[in-house]
């Protein structure tokens, strides 16, 4: 890593373009005035406008267009190839569920196999319909997708909401698949054909996957909230942040319990020398790992709680 | 203010803007550079609305800051070596990502008067007495509190350093 703190001349020139640019896009884009600030601001317009065009900043403002359009272009080019590219997948996801459904119906697979593949397919669908929003938001407005809950909304279309709806049935496909997988272990392991670990595995994993649909689901409301001028837009993303916290907390929160459960396994193993010491360290180090995360997670609630009261 | 005036502003603090940032980004340009890059439009965009501030440096500083602190946390934590961060009492230099990241943590969950504090000593390269002059305090008042400042922020990052395995 380079310890130079002296700025790059090159960056230097790059970034006063882009501060040249800000300054004129949001010049040209200003909302107009009205009654006499409206004259006085138009005549003040028209005087920038005539010495600009004096001092010879047409070129750069016709060159500067261009740049633009050529990003939009480029930028929906590129868009329109990750949406080939999700529809391939999406196809190939989709034959090999099919492929999973003939061999369960063959008696080669057991039913329990279809869960990945499904949820493969489920994904696949997902991202197809995220793509197909992002080319239709670019074609729209000529900017890259913005996902944040303040978004505005592109030629009356509520793009951000959009996608997050897609976020919502992948969380769902998710959670039903590791429904599915738990019900399935927990029938193993009544008949004795499984351990307890694959079991807390297994309920770690449905704890994700549902506090993945809350997280999704209070955006989508907080979203809701924005758009009908509830919220403003500084207020919507930390209640958005402290949505992602709180649903990062549960998964830490079943992580640990997880953690504890192997360190037990773990040391009984090693007790009984059915596994080595390091096996137990390792546990360890893992179990102090998510108490140290849920700590830190606990501290930046209680951070954007004081900053949001702070705030409002 | 005419996109001269903005020009001239900007001439003027792109490069302590640079510095500030870089001194805290443990010599990561990229990131360095995509701090500045960042905190500059803010300005534009908050400074076209409501005005430049009388300080400008500053204001565009505790925006860096900010940044950096919230990079920081998208990077989450990680767990890294000792080797990889250099804390005594001259020296706080964190010479990864990943240590970047937990020192920007860390210094986000002290209190407001000791990150600064730390802030001023190690990154910005002010000397205890430069400090106690500004702060109207005693030399040695100020090293106690550099003391207790980075005993809170060594404990702060105490999970996260992981002692490098002898082969």
């Amino acid at each position: 890593m380079n310890t130079n703190d002296t700025v790059d001349p090159e960056f230097t020139a790059r970034l006063e373009w882009q501060v040249r640019t800000a300054l004129r896009r949001t010049s040209r884009l200003a909302r107009p005035a009205r009654g006499a600030w409206r004259v006085a601001k138009l005549a003040k317009s028209a005087a920038i406008v005539v010495v600009a065009l004096t001092a010879g900043a047409t070129a750069t403002l016709a060159l500067q267009r261009v740049q633009e359009s050529r990003s939009a272009q480029l930028r929906g080019h590129i868009a329109s190839l990750e949406l080939a590219r999700a529809a391939q997948r999406q196809k190939l996801c989709a034959d090999a569920l099919a492929r999973v459904d003939a061999a369960i119906a063959r008696g080669m697979e057991p039913v329990s196999a279809r869960n990945e593949a499904e949820l493969a397919a489920a994904r696949g669908v997902g991202e197809l319909r995220r793509r197909q929003l992002d080319v239709e938001e670019i074609a729209a407005s000529g900017r890259a997708p913005d996902d944040s809950l303040a978004a505005p909304r592109v030629g009356g279309r509520d793009f951000a909401g959009a996608r997050l709806g897609v976020d919502l049935d992948d969380a769902s496909a998710a959670l039903a698949v590791a429904q599915h997988a738990l019900e399935h272990v927990q029938q193993l392991a009544s008949a004795g054909a499984t351990g307890t670990g694959e079991v807390a595995d297994a309920r770690a994993a449905v704890a994700h996957a549902m506090s993945e649909v809350d997280r999704v689901h209070a955006r989508t409301g907080l979203r809701s909230r924005f758009l009908s001028g509830e919220l403003s837009a500084a207020r919507v993303e930390w209640l958005g942040r402290i949505a992602d916290n709180e649903a990062a907390t549960i998964r830490r929160a079943a992580e640990l319990e997880r953690a504890k459960a192997v360190v037990e396994r773990a040391r009984t193993l090693s007790a009984a020398g059915f596994a080595p010491q390091g096996d137990v360290a390792a546990a360890e180090l893992a179990l102090a790992d998510a108490q140290a995360e849920l700590m830190i997670l606990r501290d930046e609630r209680a951070l954007l709680d004081e900053e949001l009261a702070a705030a409002h | 203010m005419d996109e001269a005036g903005w020009l001239a502003l900007y001439r003027e603090t792109v490069a302590p803007l640079y510095a500030f940032v870089a001194r805290r980004c443990g010599g990561d340009r990229a990131l360095a550079e995509d701090v500045t890059q960042e905190a500059w439009l803010r300005a534009v965009d908050a400074w076209r609305r409501g005005g430049a501030p009388r300080e400008p440096l500053a204001w565009l500083q505790t925006t860096a800051r900010r940044l950096l602190i919230d990079w920081a946390r998208g990077e989450g934590r990680r767990r890294f070596d000792r080797v990889e961060l250099a804390l005594d009492e001259q020296v706080l230099a964190p010479t990864t990502p990943r240590a970047v990241a937990a020192v920007q943590q860390a210094l986000a969950r002290l209190r407001a008067p000791d990150a600064a504090l730390l802030e001023e000593f190690h990154f910005d390269g002010r000397s205890v007495r430069e400090i106690a002059t500004a702060a109207g305090a005693s030399e040695k008042a100020i090293e106690g509190r550099l003391r207790r400042a980075r005993d809170a922020l060594a404990a702060r990052l105490r999970p996260w350093i992981e002692e490098a395995r002898t082969p």
